[in-house]
């Protein structure tokens, strides 16, 4: 069924990156399901949409693995929200997760574009 | 992360709820941009996707998630199950005869063949004595004994034992006992300690020793009422007063439970030739086996130099584990049971698989649905192995019960000491995990392939069919054909098997026995006491008796005889006149002139005894056949000399007066032992405790047993003290004879029956399955011209092809598989072409009619109606 392989390529695809773009999401402060889905949509200037179908999945990961704690709030409306926030091993999960981001594109994207290297044929 | 039930109920609320306000958020964030209330919720509708999936999917998260999902199945299972009773119910029924039937079976393989011994370090146990060319190994007689006791090194102590009727007088009725003669090292060997008081002493087991004895558990229980002081009291044994010593501990059982022991009291002088003796021996630790039996065959030829004439052609000492060599007779048969319940097993097996590949056609929606949803396949599959699994499941549990009912009347219609350690077979656990892992195994194995099959779909058509016509369906059919040819030749072979036992059976009920069976009661005497002690007063008693006997009315005719054909044996030794070796052993008779008439046997040379053969007349003798061959050869045996028993107080040479015909001895399948008959007026003192044992035989016009009562009062009316036991007629002799072919036919031919007919219902399925689906196509044919005549040739030939396939398959697997089972045969090979031949005609006519119903009905299809139909 395509719908279904959308999900799976998806989470398969954005896995561990989506986890890293929530754990920045929340590094601004702490922020329900649907407003870190708006951030990211947000800020990555209308191409990253992610959908409920990985982003809960994703948040109830990070949960299990302590790297953000939810509680219930009652949000500016008088609505219930669950609101996520990022823990002590959290943080140092999104500087750890950063770090091995950064090397993986910059080692990507010298891939892409060999023509910095002179000396071999 | 919480576990548990109510905490999974929390968090699935919480969720809902999350997933609501982001739902919410997003509605009012469009409204906010100006969309109508619709359009905001149909888009984020869109944008959410399948929720059930998102659930789904974050669930999996949370872990714990396959315990959830098992129980979620066996809800699921259970439910599915219940809705379709039919189905249901005829699934858990075949199955619980499939894993009934080989836990029953495995019960008794487990405690009879594989199960240690219920002593103490039970495997350094091992049966001692001679053995020839076929390495079993055969009791000893005393000599060998006690030469091996005083030799051998490589175990730590041995122990003879010999069986023994304990006759107990006191208050009240004599009644008889099962005892044990034992060597005083015989608990030190079993490895046991008597509950209360001791063991005998050397100096008690030696001949002239204190006469003592002690109790089983049983019998003190119930006789003496577990008295606490029953050291030190006396019972009369067989005319012996002995003292009690001891009392064996609770549950110890020596083949089965013994009520009594005494001492064995062997004589380090004898030359007795008997081979009585069950001699069995502790390994010393270190010391393998292998070295037993080295040392045990040098020390036969150290035996062999000093006694040449105590030993045979081809004998020699050796040793076998005692578990191995107590379970040997069965060990065959046992097997052959277990694999024969396996395929009965196979056989239910493939019938639940077609129906569940039925059932998988018509759940084929549900499926579709499902995977459309956004279930896995594995997700499926294992929710479809999990039915399979709870099927069967019910089904071993059903089988439990089955095996239970099934395992206590098996045993008690068991001829009598046929299978060893009968009393250690019951239900535990070993039996239990057994039934537990085939009821899984069996649930794989038969859901896995429909299992498959269910989940090859189309999606878009099977949601949209109904019919089975796609390449699944065709895949499915095959599956079917499949399993009918493997049940059909599972079904053969089983059948070939019975088969070939029931031709054995009847072959030994065919052999003659050398005497009329028909018509002819037997009784049981023991004269013992002072009234008795002498051969005249004995066979003054006989005389008498045997007078009354012949006035009866009824009684056509009467004699007397120490042992009955088909019954016991009784052997001595014999040495022909001018020889000064023995002959060898012989079957002894002592008998009234009337025995060879009584038994309708034939004078073939000579004369029967009569009157003039008494005390003070010529020493004579009659000979059969096969002693007549074997003592003479060609030469004529008439008026030839010899002396029987000569040294157990016959000395006297008698002359052979005749010779008769030969009669089965030790079974109808074994050839007649040569046989000497000696009047038994003309006993020797010496022999005279085996004329105080003999048996009366009286010929009856109509049913012996109806003489049972009159006999018994006239016994009573000469002497009621004397015991009378074992009222029998010949014929049921002759029955037990064959008691354990019997019980094999009985065992196999259950099986067999019961594969046939699994095999049957499992064509008739799948035919009428068949035919049911091609309605239409049927239908078609005879809107075009086909006579129901043709449909009926259609269907049936298909169906045939099925059959022949599989029994082709089951000739070829049979022809392998009864080589297994040649020992239990006799008077057929195991390839016997009539019996092969025989059974497939069955077979196929049974699968004819399995085919010709559901064909009928084909025919009675309405084209109009089936056209319509889809």
């Amino acid at each position: 069924m395509q719908r279904k392989n959308r999900y799976q390529n998806r989470i398969e695809l954005l896995q561990g990156t989506l986890d890293l773009l929530v754990l920045q999401m929340l590094q601004w402060g702490p922020q329900h399901g649907y407003g870190i889905s708006q951030m990211i949509r947000t800020n990555s200037g209308e191409v990253l949409q992610v959908d409920t179908g990985s982003l809960y999945p994703a948040l109830h990961r990070l949960e299990r693995q302590k790297a953000i704690k939810s509680e219930w709030k009652i949000s500016e409306n008088n609505q219930k929200v669950k609101v996520y926030r990022l823990t002590t091993s959290g943080k140092k999960q999104l500087a750890d997760e950063r770090s091995r981001w950064e090397l993986l594109s910059q080692a990507i994207a010298r891939t892409l574009n060999p023509q910095e290297k002179g000396s071999e044929a | 992360m919480r576990l548990g039930p109510w905490s999974r109920r929390r968090r699935e609320e919480e969720l809902e709820e999350e997933l609501r306000s982001h739902f919410r958020m997003a509605v009012e964030e469009r409204l906010e941009r100006g969309e109508s209330l619709e359009e905001a919720e149909a888009a984020v509708r869109r944008e959410f996707g399948n929720v059930i999936l998102v659930k789904e999917v974050t669930r999996q998260m949370w872990g714990w998630i396959w315990l959830e999902q098992l129980l979620q199945d066996i809800r699921y299972g259970l439910r599915m199950l219940w809705k379709k009773p039919g189905f249901t119910l005829t699934a858990i029924l075949t199955l619980s005869l499939g894993i009934g039937a080989n836990t029953a079976i495995f019960t008794v393989v487990d405690a009879v063949l594989l199960r240690p011994l219920p002593y103490p370090d039970s495997e350094r146990l091992m049966q001692v004595g001679r053995s020839f060319r076929s390495g079993e190994v055969a009791a000893l007689s005393e000599p060998k004994f006690v030469f091996l006791r005083d030799n051998i090194q490589s175990f730590e102590a041995v122990t003879a034992t010999q069986g023994l009727t304990a006759r107990l007088a006191g208050e009240g009725q004599t009644e008889y006992f099962s005892g044990l003669m034992v060597t005083a090292d015989f608990f030190r060997v079993m490895g046991i300690h008597p509950a209360v008081g001791r063991g005998f002493t050397s100096q008690e087991d030696s001949p002239g020793g204190n006469a003592v004895a002690i109790l089983g558990d049983g019998l003190w229980r119930s006789r003496f009422g577990a008295d606490a002081g029953i050291i030190g009291k006396t019972i009369i044994l067989n005319d012996v007063s002995r003292t009690i010593i001891g009392v064996t501990p609770p549950g110890f059982e020596y083949f089965g439970s013994q009520d009594i022991f005494v001492p064995m009291a062997a004589n380090p002088a004898s030359r007795n030739e008997g081979h009585n003796w069950t001699v069995i021996g502790r390994l010393k630790h270190g010391v393998t086996q292998e070295q037993a039996r080295a040392e045990l065959k040098q020390l036969f030829e150290k035996f062999e130099t000093a006694y040449p004439r105590q030993v045979q052609q081809n004998e020699t000492f050796s040793a076998a584990n005692w578990r191995v060599s107590m379970t040997s007779g069965v060990r065959e048969l046992l097997w052959i049971l277990l694999g024969t319940v396996s395929f009965v097993l196979l056989i239910a097996c493939a019938n639940v698989a077609n129906l569940q590949l039925t059932r998988a056609a018509a759940r084929k929606r549900e499926m579709a649905i499902r995977l459309a949803l956004g279930a896995s396949r594995a997700r499926l599959l294992r929710q479809l192995l999990t039915e399979s699994v709870l099927l069967s499941l019910l089904g071993g549990l059903t089988g439990l019960l089955l095996a239970n009912w099934g395992l206590s009347a098996m045993l008690a219609l068991a001829p009598e000491g046929l299978i060893p350690r009968s009393s250690e077979i019951n239900l535990d656990w070993r039996v239990l995990a057994f039934a537990v892992a085939a009821s899984l195994v069996t649930g794989i194995i038969f859901g896995l392939a429909p299992a498959l099959q269910a989940l090859r779909l189309d999606v878009n058509r099977a949601v949209k069919e109904a019919t089975d016509k796609t390449s699944a369906g065709v895949g499915r059919a095959r599956l079917r054909n499949v399993l009918v040819v493997a049940e059909v030749a599972l079904a053969l072979a089983l059948t070939v098997g019975a088969g070939l036992l029931l031709r054995t059976f009847a072959n030994l009920r065919g052999v003659e026995p050398g005497f009329d069976a028909h018509n002819l009661l037997t009784v049981e005497v023991s004269l013992r006491g002072k009234n008795y002690d002498t051969v005249a007063k004995a066979n003054d008693f006989y005389k008498r008796a045997l007078e009354r006997f012949n006035s009866l009315p009824g009684v056509e005719a009467a004699a007397l005889t120490n042992k009955l054909p088909l019954d016991a044996q009784f052997n001595l030794p014999y040495r022909l006149a001018g020889q000064t070796e023995l002959g060898g052993a012989v079957q002894y008779r002592l008998i009234s002139p009337d025995y060879f008439r009584v038994m309708k046997m034939a004078v073939r040379q000579g004369r029967a005894f009569g009157e003039g053969d008494t005390a003070e007349a010529e020493p004579v003798l009659i000979v059969n056949e096969a002693f007549a061959r074997r003592a003479f050869g060609e030469a004529p045996p008439l008026d030839q000399r010899l002396c029987v028993a000569c040294e157990y107080g016959d000395p006297a040479m008698r002359r052979v007066v005749g010779v008769v015909n030969e009669t089965k001895q030790r079974s109808l399948s074994e050839a007649a032992p040569a046989t000497v008959f000696i009047p038994a007026a003309q006993a020797a003192d010496g022999v005279k405790g085996v004329l105080q044992q003999s048996t009366f035989v009286l010929r009856s016009q109509g049913e012996p047993l109806l003489l049972s009562a009159v006999v018994r009062d006239e016994l009573r009316r000469i002497d009621a003290g004397v015991p009378v036991r074992n009222l029998r007629s010949m014929e049921q002799l002759v029955s037990r004879s064959v008691g354990p072919q019997r019980f094999n036919l009985s065992l196999l031919g259950l099986f067999a029956a019961l594969g046939l007919l699994l095999a049957a219902i499992g064509i008739y399925g799948v035919m009428a399955y068949g035919v049911a689906q091609r309605t239409r196509e049927i239908g078609i044919r005879m809107a075009l011209g086909a006579q129901g005549r043709d449909v009926l040739r259609l269907i049936i030939r298909q169906g045939m092809a099925l059959v022949f396939g599989g029994v082709v398959l089951g000739l070829v697997a049979s022809f392998g598989l009864t080589r297994l089972m040649a020992s239990l045969l006799f008077g057929v090979t195991a390839h016997d072409p009539m019996t092969f031949a025989g059974v497939t005609l069955l077979l196929v006519t049974v699968a004819l009619i399995a085919c010709l119903i559901p064909a009928r009905r084909a025919t009675m299809v309405d084209p109009m109606v089936a056209l319509r139909d889809e």
